[in-house]
């Protein structure tokens, strides 16, 4: 791969946006956070207010990119078989047998709805997937087929009843990544497209990229060269929110400096250039570290939320 | 890729020259300080020579120590972020390195020492030493000293007669009046004048005419009165002054009036 490979994915990606943008109005952040958390083969956190299109736009990106497609809704009656998949006894000519009935895991793009909603084992469940890219049933384990990408939301309101995902867990998320309602403008548009009659039904959509040139391009991105004083001030970021104890009471794991890297590498590589700045790092720095920081009593007293202690750690 | 290490290798060669040369300057511009304040109280130039080396070897370090490919970035936007993270990466021979480490090279052609160096701080640098050279001539050469400068200072600093109230009045010298009474024969106490008062008369005896007996020819001049006294006249000194006079110039007096006085 050469630098005309880092041009054609720039390209590619440039019309994703577009043939994205042909359903989905606006969310140009949240379309470009998906797409990295894609890139760098991690996964991502959505947490919007009902109705902002999160589904509609991680099925778009799918069909967009080839890749197999399944929605689990998290309920607090959902079982962890119901989304592994398990063994059912079918008839065959030698008799009954027990097969694995493969769940809705074993897709290249799995959205999991208000996984709040779901119990702690069936978190467990889906999270031993993301991390692993296994699931165990029973005795056997089953790899999942690559890539594999799991799209989390949460619903910000309406919180009484849910399982909070534990600190441990949301870690695992590369991002958390916030959708906040359209402009005025968008809105309009939306109204216009969506209650217009359309003969065709809505527009079509071809795939862009197979399968094999996202594992190349994840590969890419890990090869995409980084400074050292850039990968230094990366980990800097994350050590502080360990070490100003006046506003966080627990800081992100190294596991956040991991991605914050990876993430700065991919949006580098959306970006055509094969080398990464240190405003990469900052742009990345939101979306990776607002779910694995914890601030406490005086933060919350002064009105502050998580983005407002990651801006004050910027400074 | 051998051919970046080397390619770097001369940045960082340009790197440090820029760096010393800076040291080097301002060093200078400390030596030339010291020395003038040496100079002021009368202290070898040598020694300034010490805090020179010190300050040399101290910027120098801390200098090396500061100089990075950011320097060059800042001058040379093209190479922003490429040059130090291909210089991170010099070992690394993968496509996606390589083809940074070929963007570089192009364009490293731009690094030069002219074009790192701060061209303004440079010249007001240089501007700076010529002035404290032209500064330590002066004064050198006119020895001034700190003991000059000092009762210079004070006079000009006395808010009574200080330089800045009485300087528009040029005729008026009596800024310098301070303390003591001044005049135009300087101090009172370096200059002793004699009580006596200085007599400067004729002999008018000697000199005396008759008017009516005057000859318009100048012949028959008769003088009134007679000259008392011997005809030797003695060559006199003024009482002021003690001057001996030689015993042939006071024959040649004395001949001569005999001859002036003979009818």
């Amino acid at each position: 791969m050469t630098t005309d490979s880092i041009k054609k994915a720039k390209d590619a990606f440039e019309f994703i946006f577009a043939e994205t943008a042909k359903v989905v109005v606006g969310q140009q952040q949240v379309i470009k956070q998906i797409i990295i958390a894609i890139l760098t083969e991690s996964n991502a956190l959505l947490e919007g207010y009902p109705g902002l299109a999160k589904t509609l736009t991680v099925s778009t990106l799918a069909k967009l990119m080839d890749l197999k497609f399944s929605r689990i809704q998290g309920t607090p009656d959902l079982m962890p078989s119901d989304i592994t998949g398990t063994y059912v006894l079918e008839e065959t000519k030698n008799g009954r047998e027990f097969k694995f009935q493969p769940g809705p895991l074993f897709s290249n793009v799995v959205l999991m709805d208000e996984i709040n909603r779901a119990t702690p084992k069936t978190q467990s469940a889906l999270l031993e997937a993301m991390q692993e890219r296994q699931v165990t049933v029973g005795n056997h384990t089953y790899k999942l087929e690559r890539p594999f990408f799991v799209l989390a939301t949460q619903n910000p309101i309406e919180q009484e009843g849910t399982y909070p995902l534990p600190e441990a867990q949301s870690d695992r998320f590369l991002f958390k990544i916030k959708t906040d309602y359209p402009t005025f403008n968008d809105e309009l548009e939306i109204v216009s497209r969506y209650t217009e009659f359309n003969e065709k039904g809505g527009p079509e959509l071809k795939p862009l990229l197979k399968k094999e040139t996202i594992f190349q391009l994840q590969q890419l991105v890990r090869q995409i060269p980084i400074a050292q004083d850039v990968r230094k001030y990366a980990v800097e970021l994350v050590k502080k929110t360990r070490e100003r104890k006046e506003l966080i009471e627990y800081g992100a794991s190294p596991r956040a400096s991991i991605g914050l890297v990876l993430a700065a590498k991919a949006n580098a590589l959306l970006d055509g250039r094969n080398y990464v700045t240190k405003n990469d790092v900052r742009e990345m720095v939101y979306p990776v570290l607002r779910h694995r920081i914890i601030i406490n009593f005086e933060a919350e007293r002064n009105n502050f939320n998580e983005d407002d202690v990651i801006g004050y750690l910027l400074k | 890729m051998d051919i970046l290490k080397q390619a770097l290798k001369q940045v960082k060669h340009i790197l440090f020259f820029v760096s010393f040369f800076n040291s080097f300057v301002n060093s200078v511009i400390v030596l030339l300080i010291f020395t003038l304040l040496f100079f002021f109280f009368n202290i070898s130039w040598i020694y300034a020579l010490i805090p020179f080396l010190l300050f040399l070897t101290f910027n120098t370090a801390k200098g090396m120590k500061k100089i990075g490919y950011y320097d060059i970035e800042k001058k040379i936007p093209d190479l922003e972020w490429r040059l130090r993270t291909s210089a991170d990466n010099a070992d690394r021979n993968d496509d996606v390195a390589l083809d940074l480490h070929h963007d570089v090279l192009e364009k490293l052609h731009q690094v030069s020492a002219t074009r790192i160096m701060n061209k303004k701080q440079t010249i007001s640098k240089m501007a700076a030493i010529l002035g404290l050279c032209f500064l330590l001539g002066f004064v050198s050469l006119n020895s001034i000293q700190f003991d000059d400068v000092l009762p210079a200072l004070q006079r000009s600093m006395n808010p009574v007669t200080g330089f800045f109230v009485k300087a528009a009045n040029l005729t008026d010298v009596s800024f310098l009046d301070t303390e003591k009474n001044r005049d135009i024969y300087g101090e009172e106490e370096d200059i002793k004048y004699s009580n006596k008062e200085e007599v400067v008369e004729l002999n008018q005896m000697l000199g005396l005419v008759d008017i009516n007996n005057y000859n318009r020819n100048g012949e028959g001049k008769t003088f009134k009165g007679t000259i008392t006294g011997t005809g030797n006249r003695e060559a006199l000194g003024s009482e002021n002054s003690k001057e001996k006079i030689g015993d042939e110039d006071k024959q040649i007096v004395n001949n001569y009036f005999r001859s002036i006085n003979q009818p």
